[in-house]
């Protein structure tokens, strides 16, 4: 019984300092640390995500697509375009077919895309907080999402 | 033998029958000409040589008539000056291609019109153009059937979602056409409406439309909105096998005005489902190869006005649209006028997240008492379809589609399979 009582504790323990290490997980808007984007508004990010024309400083806001982690793209379509991938992605091709307008960039790799931002002051893409705080040259915007 | 000039003239075959294009007219002002029809005109061999003069013959009418340049200059002198203007800012590229690969077969039909049997393979390229406020787009179809330039258009984004296009499009008011365009991939069914046909497969309401085009909308807090696009342009000719689009690029091509129309109300801006209204004023001019022409008629001004809806609930979604079209026939004797209703209603059912089974009714009300359809005989009046795609991977489809197909002259069943897809 004690041993038992001793491993459930040891068990909690962990996990409680487990998650104190890590901290609650976070996903943030960014963007290079030269960008003159301070702000967003939801319907401004969901509008650059279907590649309808936002501007910033008369230039055309550029969305990356962060496709480097599968449950941040989850977190993504979720929070941000509110559709399923399949009907993004149709939605997307749609949209260009009919009209020309381009398409979010893709990156499977976030070192590129960190280096993308900084090339691009008028470009946006999203991650987890701990990546873009161990990022150089990045800044973060906004919160987008937060672990409960 | 010899032929005279009016022979020859008369014999002369050319959709364009304007005065600014008629021989006479170009053989007065082009002397390279004057010497082409001495020379043609004594040869023993007319037909071979008669295709280098057609050449020259088009070469000096594009010249000389200021239609057929202005546009295309003016498109050029608009990106030149757009591409000027905008030096140093972010452009980008998109490229798209939709392949697909169909095998059919006709049954029971007996009109010449329609194969037997066959295969349609078709590539759709699509690559567009964006710059900070010049946006330029082009699609081409390359098919066992037909190549064709559907579209080549440049724009200019006023704001953020006001743009102004110039050269060819696909008009708004065909809903099907503007929301797929040659993208089969992207549309369930394997067919189309008889309706949003194309104007070469039977279509009774121009498709493609030269001149200009401006598309604008707004998106609420709330994420809905509305889009409204509005055109202008030349029409397409009604010819013996139907209705074929002005060709920028083809001096013989006549022409008269065409006028569109599509307003559209969106409950959430970034989601497909929608509903609207739309309508158009063509005046379509007769060539005199169609029967008629050969009865007085000179043109045929089409009215059409029509509603529409695009709505899905959870797996079920239905496509619905009815038109009214009126057509005012000018003749010299005296015009007259009649008219018809054509609309159809598809509705599609997600099994799972792979398989859609799909049908669809079309259905058209006084179309057989309408001279216009008459002229167009392959033109689709009722149709009842049942289908299934089998959606495969993330960006491929496999779709089996049979149907019961009327036109005025022939009833018939058509089975069909096609693959589609789309890259990148």
């Amino acid at each position: 019984m004690i041993s038992r009582l001793f491993a459930a504790s040891l068990t909690l323990s962990l996990v409680l300092c487990w998650t104190a290490v890590r901290g609650v997980e976070q996903v943030v808007l960014v963007a290079g640390e030269n960008s003159p984007i301070e702000n967003l508004s939801p319907l401004e990010l969901r509008k650059a995500y279907f590649g309808i024309v936002v501007r910033y400083d008369n230039q055309i806001i550029r969305p990356f697509r962060n496709l480097s982690d599968s449950q941040l793209n989850r977190i993504f379509l979720q929070s941000v375009v509110a559709m399923s991938e399949r009907s993004y992605e149709r939605r997307l091709i749609s949209l260009t077919l009919k009209s020309g307008r381009p398409r979010p960039e893709d990156f499977t790799d976030q070192d590129v895309l960190v280096r993308a931002l900084r090339d691009h002051p008028h470009s946006i893409s999203y991650m987890w907080r701990r990546d873009a705080e161990r990022s150089i040259g990045i800044k973060v915007i906004k919160l987008l999402w937060q672990e409960n | 033998m010899v032929l005279n000039r009016f022979e020859y003239d008369s014999g002369f075959k050319e959709r364009g029958k304007s005065m600014h294009e008629s021989p006479l007219v170009v053989q007065s002002m082009c002397p390279v000409r004057v010497n082409i029809i001495r020379r043609v005109f004594t040869a023993p061999v007319i037909t071979g040589i008669s295709e280098a003069f057609v050449s020259i013959k088009h070469i000096c009418a594009s010249l000389l008539n200021p239609f057929n340049w202005t546009l295309p200059l003016a498109g050029i002198l608009f990106s030149m000056l757009a591409v000027a203007s905008q030096a140093g800012d972010e452009t980008q590229h998109e490229f798209l291609l939709f392949p697909s690969v169909e095998i059919y077969d006709n049954t029971g039909v007996d009109d010449e019109l329609f194969d037997s049997a066959g295969y349609i393979g078709i590539a759709d390229f699509m690559y567009s153009y964006s710059g900070n406020r010049l946006r330029f787009l082009g699609e081409y179809v390359l098919s066992t059937e037909e190549n064709e330039v559907e579209r080549l258009m440049a724009g200019w984004l006023f704001g953020e979602q006001t743009m102004l296009w110039v050269g060819r499009f696909h008009q708004p008011s065909k809903y099907w056409t503007t929301e797929h365009h040659h993208g089969q991939y992207l549309q369930t069914s394997i067919s189309r409406p008889g309706i949003e046909e194309w104007e070469d497969e039977g279509g009774a309401i121009p498709t493609h439309i030269t001149g200009l085009l401006f598309e604008t909308g707004q998106i609420r807090k709330d994420s809905s909105g509305y889009q409204l696009a509005v055109s202008a342009g030349f029409a397409p000719v009604l010819t013996e096998s139907g209705l074929e689009p002005f060709e920028p690029w083809d001096p013989s091509s006549n022409h008269g005005a065409a006028y569109n129309f599509r307003l559209t109300f969106l409950p959430d801006y970034f989601d497909s489902n929608q509903f609207g209204i739309l309508g158009g004023w063509s005046d379509i001019e007769i060539d005199s190869d169609n029967f008629a022409s050969q009865i007085g008629t000179e043109s045929v001004e089409e009215l059409q006005l029509g509603v529409y809806f695009n709505w899905s609930w959870e797996q079920l979604r239905i496509i619905f649209k009815a038109n009214y079209l009126e057509n005012k026939y000018i003749r010299p004797d005296g015009d007259f006028t009649d008219d018809f209703w054509s609309g159809y209603i598809q509705a599609e059912y997600a099994i799972r997240s792979h398989w859609t089974v799909y049908g669809r009714h079309e259905n058209s009300f006084g179309e057989e008492d309408t001279e216009f359809i008459r002229l167009i005989p392959k033109f689709v009046s009722h149709r009842n379809l049942f289908g299934v795609r089998w959606d495969i991977a993330m960006s491929h489809a496999l779709t089996l589609e049979i149907a019961d197909t009327e036109t005025l002259t022939s009833d018939f069943g058509q089975y069909r399979l096609q693959w589609s897809t789309v890259f990148p």
